[in-house]
């Protein structure tokens, strides 16, 4: 006659299982998506070639561009850390508006001379000297920053120095603070 | 034909000017998404309907504004999406939003593409934050073992009440929108564990963000979404920094590019539950074996978002360290690893040499009602086609053949008549012997909503005073195995009063006369007498029924574990015959099957007298068609043992071998000791399990199965629906798919079982079985279903008898005429009380499955429920530890003082090893078809100690207060003075 045998009498090996990936399981699924997706290849493509990129590359950073690129773009990106991310935004925006303005079809067609009659009605136009304001006021401080840094500077390499906490802080978030502000200005009940 | 017409029926709407075709009634947005006309919301959900909450869906109407969820296409209905004001109006709402929930999209669990709340902001092009995000006053409730709630994540949108209060109708949560920060609540303010939360999951599942989230997917969502909190602070903190300036759309972009990553990492696999008969459907995420979470959807043919706690959270058991992976010999007093070619080649061999020694009749094969239609198919096929017997059985013997007899004998298949919608569309459902709510928790939901919302009556009859007799318009408690006199006391009533349909009967009906006659016995004062119940509460139901257009019975085992369980479920089937409450919507018998399969598992032929399909193996033509189909020389031609009678035929030397398959029979057949004696006497027993179970310890060979996440294949629920489910994840090591193994070990007993794939096992029983004649697995695809019988044309049959031709050679219904005869299990001065014994919700059965996992965290113990009398009686409280004997057996637990039951009955559940009931149950079984009266057990009680501590943890729903609510009350926010009606701007977006 069969005795019962307990549980406890079975080999532990039989029981239970890997249940959640480990290590290799991930390594090995890295691995099969790398070569998948290419990359392995282009990797390889990239490793074998190593001493001819090298070379050409080398060249191109020693060259008199290479250098110039080089510090130029640490320029900018120093000068950007500087400038509030708000105001480069509105810019940005301006910038691509007149650019949108000035591609328009009716933008090239030629603006008739003026004369001397319309020179003196430019020089009232109220709404015209208005709009231009904020650019002349860009172009005063532009101006101002440039002959502060020739007098202070005697090359870009040692150019005025920002001020490491300058741009720092935002301005606190606000209502409507990522609305449009032109929808914002035509929409009153959300204000 | 009422449900074609309208399907039929079209009209036209105009959406700016454009006309759309549209059906009446239809909702707006449903509509509108059809036409893929886009129109935001939050708040609606098309199984919750319109909650007006979130204020995204404004629309102008001729009227002025409008909520787009509370419209419904009528002919004439213009609105317009474009004037300005309603966009406003939306953004309005939108903004309202965004100021409740922080948008931390890439480290947020809910960024997987299904995030409503990322998806509504993304589409309505919503350039920035508007009004300032602002955290609430409320911690994060981490409680729950299985789900978290963060108010400040909440929008107040009222789904998840919703769901609770008006879906799953549990009634747990509530938004209190007085409060300053208005907030949802558990049962009006307890943290989730400790409240009447049933975890059904319903409220995580229709949240549209992560305000309630599962906790297996915290942490473990996203790349992401494994950093703690005080890393993903900072990281947020310094987005939020930059998103004034860059507004939503770079930062959206980010975290859709993360989503899209989750996309290739977690897959989302269709499966259908594994538990009880309902049937739910729902989408499982995994990333590898881990199981993130179970997502139902609108798309679930029988539960739509619906889940109970074991089909949301409970599938700990895959992932058990208790799982069989390695196939096991027995070696004198241990077992050893083997592999699959040498246990399979045992197996074999055993099995030839007991066939060459004492003939095919002396094995004997148990299918699983936990295993697939095709399984359960090839198991038969094994029994029959290459060993060459009709000894082959499943668990539908212990529960419900009985139920199965009742509609043999009366209307002709035995299935359940109808659909879940139908029950649904009742005007009473007559409950008899079924725990619905806790057993088919989901069909509970929706006759509870029924009830709730639309005037259904519900008339329970249970020994035991449970959740769905607490709801009951009319709870009768009759004494335990009377049901059939006040049943047949109702019916004659019926009869005497004018409320039988004779022009149903005289038409569709045989042996109308001596049915009656053999009423003449249960009046209502002889019911009132042998039942104990009030002869007025027996007028009662009947009148409710003699009354009602549309009745539909529902039974389950309290019916059918009886000695005369058959002549109760016929009697109830009789009573609808009566009342011509059978073919038409609404109407019909409902036996509520207890197992995932237990219906497929007996439909695809692994019953002892039955081919697939309901053919009896008696029959020669039947026998001849499965001969050349099968291409063998013979089929046995007799009946052979069940389930039951195979462990007497042990006993009696008759069985010396038996294929044990996902069935705990060393616990959940009664009698249980003699059970374990028995198998203890086999010269060979082969145990297929996911687990190393309480039979296996008896088996010579032990095979390591996989469960349905593991393999494909069907199941059929308890409405006669064949659903597929597909492979999830590998078994675990070295486990095999069941049919898998069976085919192997076909092949290696000399037969060409080449099955490559389930749907080819399909395809053979479409060939065979005139039942299933336009199944296959093309016509199941994903969401699919067929409700059986389906003609080859693939047309299936949502409810039987709809042309009135019943499943009989002449197409007349038969009415049966009963006697009623007490139970052999008699209450004497020893045996003193009356054991009743089944599930509890959060387990299922002997607790196998449940018992491996987290939802022991819930309940664990089992123990026995006492009445108050009988607890001041014998002077035993809550926590006392007490000895139950009956004339088999003893078993000792712990006490739990309710009302749920009365005087001098017992309950017990089932889902532990310990205080196993089968020791008490006897061998004493239906007369019908042999199912063990499990329900009937005198047994005596004996007070072992007095004090101790309760077997129901503090944590556990049965403690909680429900709060009943009507619906989410959202007129309360709209009557704060801070609530302005959008487009107009809120003082205070960040409340509510």
């Amino acid at each position: 006659m069969a005795q019962a045998i307990k549980s406890d009498r079975v080999p532990a090996g039989a029981l239970g299982g890997k249940t959640a990936p480990d290590a290799h399981d991930e390594l090995a699924r890295l691995i099969d998506n790398l070569h998948r997706r290419q990359i392995f290849r282009l990797l390889n493509d990239a490793l074998e070639s190593l001493p001819e990129t090298s070379r050409l590359i080398a060249g191109e950073l020693e060259s008199e561009g290479g250098v110039r690129g080089g510090a130029n773009l640490f320029v900018l990106l120093r000068t950007l850390g500087r400038v509030p991310p708000e105001d480069l935004q509105r810019w940005l925006d301006a910038a691509a508006r007149g650019i949108s303005a000035a591609s328009r079809e009716e933008a090239r067609e030629a603006y008739p001379a003026p004369g001397v009659l319309g020179v003196k009605d430019l020089l009232h136009d109220e709404a015209l000297w208005h709009s231009l304001s904020p650019l002349l006021e860009g172009l005063k401080a532009f101006t101002g920053e440039l002959q502060a840094a020739a007098d202070s500077s005697p090359g870009p390499a040692e150019g005025s120095r920002p001020d490491p906490e300058e741009g720092a802080d935002l301005p606190p978030r606000r209502a409507g603070s990522g609305r449009d502000p032109q929808e914002q200005e035509e929409s009153p009940h959300r204000e | 034909m009422h449900d074609q017409a309208q399907t039929e029926a079209r009209c036209t709407i105009h959406v700016d000017g454009q006309p759309l075709e549209a059906t009446p009634g239809e909702p707006l947005i449903a509509c509108l998404e059809r036409h893929r006309i886009d129109l935001p919301h939050l708040c609606y959900h098309p199984q919750l309907g319109p909650l007006e909450t979130c204020d995204t869906c404004w629309v102008k109407t001729g009227d002025g504004l409008a909520r787009g969820c509370t419209l419904q296409a009528e002919e004439g209905l213009a609105i317009e999406l474009a004037p300005r004001e309603a966009d406003d109006a939306r953004h309005e709402g939108i903004d309202r939003v965004i100021a409740r929930h922080e948008l931390y999209c890439s480290v947020c669990e809910n960024n997987n593409g299904n995030c409503e709340v990322h998806n509504t902001v993304r589409d309505m092009r919503v350039p920035g934050q508007r009004y300032p995000y602002e955290a609430k006053p409320y911690a994060k409730d981490t409680s729950h073992p299985f789900y978290t709630y963060d108010p400040d994540q909440c929008i107040l949108c009222g789904r998840c009440v919703e769901a609770c209060q008006n879906l799953e109708v549990n009634e747990t949560l509530t938004i209190d929108w007085e409060r300053d920060h208005p907030r949802v609540l558990w049962d009006g303010g307890e943290v989730a564990d400790q409240s009447s939360c049933v975890s059904c999951g319903q409220c995580v599942t229709v949240c549209p963000c992560n305000a309630l989230m599962e906790n297996d997917m915290l942490g473990r969502a996203g790349p992401l979404t494994a950093m703690p909190w005080d890393i993903k602070r900072p990281l947020t903190n310094a987005i939020k920094g930059v998103e004034p300036t860059t507004g939503f759309g770079p930062i959206f972009t980010l975290s859709e590019l993360d989503s899209t990553q989750r996309h290739a990492d977690i897959q989302r696999t269709k499966t259908v539950c594994t538990y009880c008969g309902v049937g739910c459907s729902f989408e499982m995420w995994t990333r590898g074996r881990e199981i993130l979470k179970v997502q139902p959807t609108e798309h679930g043919p029988a539960n739509g978002v619906k889940t109970c706690i074991k089909g949301k959270f409970g599938w700990d058991f895959v992932n058990s360290d208790k799982r069989l992976t390695r196939p096991l010999i027995r070696e004198g007093d241990r077992f050893r690893e083997a592999d699959w070619d040498e246990a399979l080649d045992l197996v074999a061999r055993r099995l030839g040499e007991v066939r060459d020694a004492h003939g095919p009749d002396a094995l004997a094969f148990v299918a699983s009602s936990k295993c697939t239609n095709e399984e359960s198919y090839l198991t038969q096929k094994l029994a029959r086609a290459v060993i060459g017997t009709n000894n082959v059985d499943n668990c539908s013997r212990y529960c419900q053949n009985p139920a199965t007899t009742g509609l043999f004998r009366t209307v002709g298949y035995g299935g359940d008549s109808g659909s879940i919608s139908d029950l649904e569309m009742a005007d009473v459902v007559l409950m008899v012997g079924t725990n619905t709510a806790e057993n088919h928790p989901v069909i509970a939901s929706s006759l509870k909503r029924a009830q709730k919302h639309h005037g259904q009556q519900h008339i329970v009859a249970d020994v035991r005073r449970h959740e769905m007799a607490e709801r009951a318009d009319l709870f009768l408690q009759p004494r335990n195995s009377t049901d059939l006199v006040w049943l047949c006391a109702v019916t004659r009533y019926l009869i005497d009063n004018g409320y039988a349909d004779r022009e149903f009967i005289d038409a569709h009906v045989h042996g109308f006369e001596e049915y009656r006659r053999s009423l003449e016995p249960f009046t209502v004062t002889y019911a009132a007498e042998i039942t104990r119940l009030s002869e007025a509460s027996i007028i009662e139901a009947a009148e409710r029924i003699g009354r009602a257009e549309r009745v539909c019975g529902v039974w389950a085992m309290g019916v059918t574990q009886h000695t005369y369980g058959s002549d109760t479920s016929t009697a109830i089937s009789n009573l609808l015959l009566v009342t011509g409450n059978y073919g038409r919507p609404g109407t019909g018998g409902y036996p509520m099957r207890g197992h995932n399969n237990v219906q497929g598992a007996s439909d695809f032929g692994s019953l002892c007298n039955i081919f697939p399909g309901y053919q009896s193996v008696e029959d020669p033509e039947a026998r001849e068609h499965w001969r050349r189909g099968w291409g063998v020389d013979w089929l046995p031609e007799k009946a052979g043992f069940n389930n039951h009678s195979m462990i007497n035929a042990v006993s009696e030397g008759k069985l010396k071998a038996m294929y044990i398959i996902g069935e705990e029979s060393a616990l959940v057949d009664a009698n249980a000791n003699h059970v374990r004696e028995n198998f203890g006497r086999l010269d060979f027993m082969v145990v297929q399990d996911i687990f190393f179970s309480r039979t296996a310890e008896y088996a010579d060979v032990v095979l390591p199965a996989a469960p349905s996440v593991e393999k494909e294949g069907t199941f059929v629920n308890t409405e006669r629906r064949i659903q597929r489910l597909y492979q999830v994840m590998e078994p675990l090591g070295d486990a095999r798919p069941d049919w898998a193994i069976l085919a192997d070990l076909g092949r290696r007993l000399g037969h060409p079982w080449h099955y490559a794939h389930p749907s080819e096992i399909m395809d053979e029983v479409a060939r065979l079985t005139p039942l299933f004649a336009g199944v296959s697995y093309e016509r199941l695809e994903g969401w699919k279903s067929l409700q059986w019988p389906v003609a080859a044309d693939g047309t299936d049959t949502p409810r039987l008898y709809e042309d009135l031709e019943f499943h009989f050679d002449d197409g007349m219904a038969r009415f049966h005429p009963l006697e009623w005869r007490d139970s052999p299990e008699r209450i004497d001065d020893e045996y003193d009380l009356h054991l009743n014994n089944g599930r509890v919700l959060e387990h299922f059965h002997e607790g196998n499955l449940t018992g491996a996992g987290r939802i022991n965290d819930k309940l664990s113990e089992v123990f026995v429920e006492v009445s108050p009398e009988l607890a001041r009686e014998r002077g035993v409280e809550t926590g006392s530890r007490v000895r139950l004997a009956s004339r088999r057996g003893e078993i000792e637990l712990n006490v739990l003082v309710t009302e749920r039951v009365t005087g001098h009955g017992l309950y017990v559940p089932l889902h532990t090893r310990e205080g196993n009931v089968n020791r008490l149950t006897g061998d004493h079984a239906d007369v019908a078809v042999e199912t063990p009266a499990y329900k009937e057990i005198a047994v005596k009680m004996d007070v072992l100690q007095v004090d101790g501590p309760s077997p129901l943890p503090r944590n556990n729903h049965r403690n909680g207060q429900r709060i009943p609510i009507h619906d989410i009350g959202v007129e309360r926010k709209w009557a704060r003075s801070d609530y302005h009606r959008p487009p107009q701007a809120s003082t205070d977006p960040e409340r509510f």
